[in-house]
């Protein structure tokens, strides 16, 4: 079975962890146990700790503005530098949001990627379980927090990275995120392509319907219930293991 | 992909980005879309068009490319034909359907490493 640890224990703790995986890393073609996302910039120490204790060999991907970290002067006196020494830790980042960020020249030894190849670390992991149930492999994205527009751009960048690769996905909205959303009309058009397509199943808490610019078509394949949520909330909960699912929230 | 930094159209020079998308996007015809074509020795067919026009109009109503998934789904429809696959695509445009139409349907580079 795959599963994610999930750590968000308040606003800035976001990472995803994959344990008791294998993927194979288009860059290195490396074979890892373990796959960790970071999306959030703060806070490090966890986050350093929380790959430190990774499965080895282990893939560290920085995403959205956690690529800040790797700024060269910022990386230079971050605990990530130690680890990224180790050879059995890959730390790996997003070329869009570096790109979007400044760009320049990563830290030494770290790996430009993309939210293709993540996805299709995790995909080949699933490949390569021989413990995976098919019935596990759906992806839970629970949306909790304010974003801004870039924010919300590079979530719906990673959802439709999972899509392009045809990983089914759910995805939960709490109140705050909808409301938060609703501030962005085009970043409201462009989520509307997962559920025009097909690409995602989108939920949302109950009264909180009124999708600016709605359509009928759009509005009959979006369910109302906010049973992903509760079911969200729940793996998070859960140790090690248990989950059924792949959870992130963010 | 042409690369250059200007391209003539109908008596007008219309400017280029390194990777030989428009600047800008209200430069775009389809008689643009076909010179940048023939620059690379491809004449567009009807094929080509209907994925030109599904990017267009994709990107106009979701701001972003379509997922090549997605362009396949609608071929299918399109054509009333399932057995459709990405090849499709590929005989069209043989290096990243999707991008080489976003380029000739005028639309810049898309900014995402999907």
């Amino acid at each position: 079975m795959n599963y994610l640890i999930l750590n968000d224990t308040h606003n800035y703790l976001r990472p995803m962890v994959a344990r008791e995986v294998r993927a194979v890393t288009g860059i290195q073609s490396r074979l890892y146990t373990s796959v960790m996302l970071i999306h959030a910039k703060m806070p490090v120490e966890p986050h350093v700790a929380a790959a430190r204790d990774l499965d080895r060999p282990a893939l560290v991907f920085f995403h959205s503005e956690a690529v800040d970290l790797l700024s060269l002067v910022r990386f230079k006196e971050s605990p990530w530098r130690k680890l990224s020494a180790l050879p059995d830790i890959d730390l790996v980042y997003c070329t869009s949001a570096w790109r979007r960020r400044g760009g320049g020249h990563p830290p030494p030894g770290v790996v430009a990627s993309t939210l293709t190849q993540f996805w299709a670390h995790q995909l080949q992991a699933w490949r390569s379980d021989s413990r995976s149930d098919p019935a596990d492999n759906v992806v839970n994205i629970g949306l909790c927090e304010s974003h801004n527009e870039r924010g919300w751009q590079e979530i719906l960048e990673l959802i439709l990275a999972a899509a392009a690769l045809d990983i089914p996905m759910r995805i939960g909205f709490k109140s705050s995120a909808w409301r938060s959303m609703k501030r962005f009309p085009t970043q409201i058009a462009a989520w509307r392509q997962l559920t025009d397509f097909d690409l995602a199943t989108v939920t949302w808490p109950e009264g909180e319907r009124d999708l600016p610019n709605s359509e009928s078509n759009i509005e009959s394949r979006i369910e109302s219930k906010d049973t992903s949520m509760e079911m969200i909330s729940t793996d998070y909960h859960r140790e090690p293991g248990l989950p059924q699912a792949w959870s992130l929230l963010l | 992909m042409s690369g250059t930094g200007v391209i003539e159209c109908e008596g007008r020079e219309i400017a280029l980005d390194a990777d030989g998308h428009l600047i800008d996007c209200s430069d775009w015809s389809r008689s643009l879309a076909d010179t940048m074509a023939s620059q690379d020795g491809l004449t567009l067919t009807d094929d080509h068009w209907w994925l030109i026009d599904f990017v267009r109009n994709h990107h106009a109503r979701y701001g972003t490319p379509p997922l090549i998934r997605v362009a396949i789904g609608a071929l299918r429809q399109a054509r009333a034909d399932p057995t459709i696959t990405s090849r499709a695509l590929y005989r069209l445009f043989n290096d990243n359907p999707i991008r080489e139409a976003c380029r000739l349907a005028g639309y810049p580079k898309p900014d995402w490493c999907i």
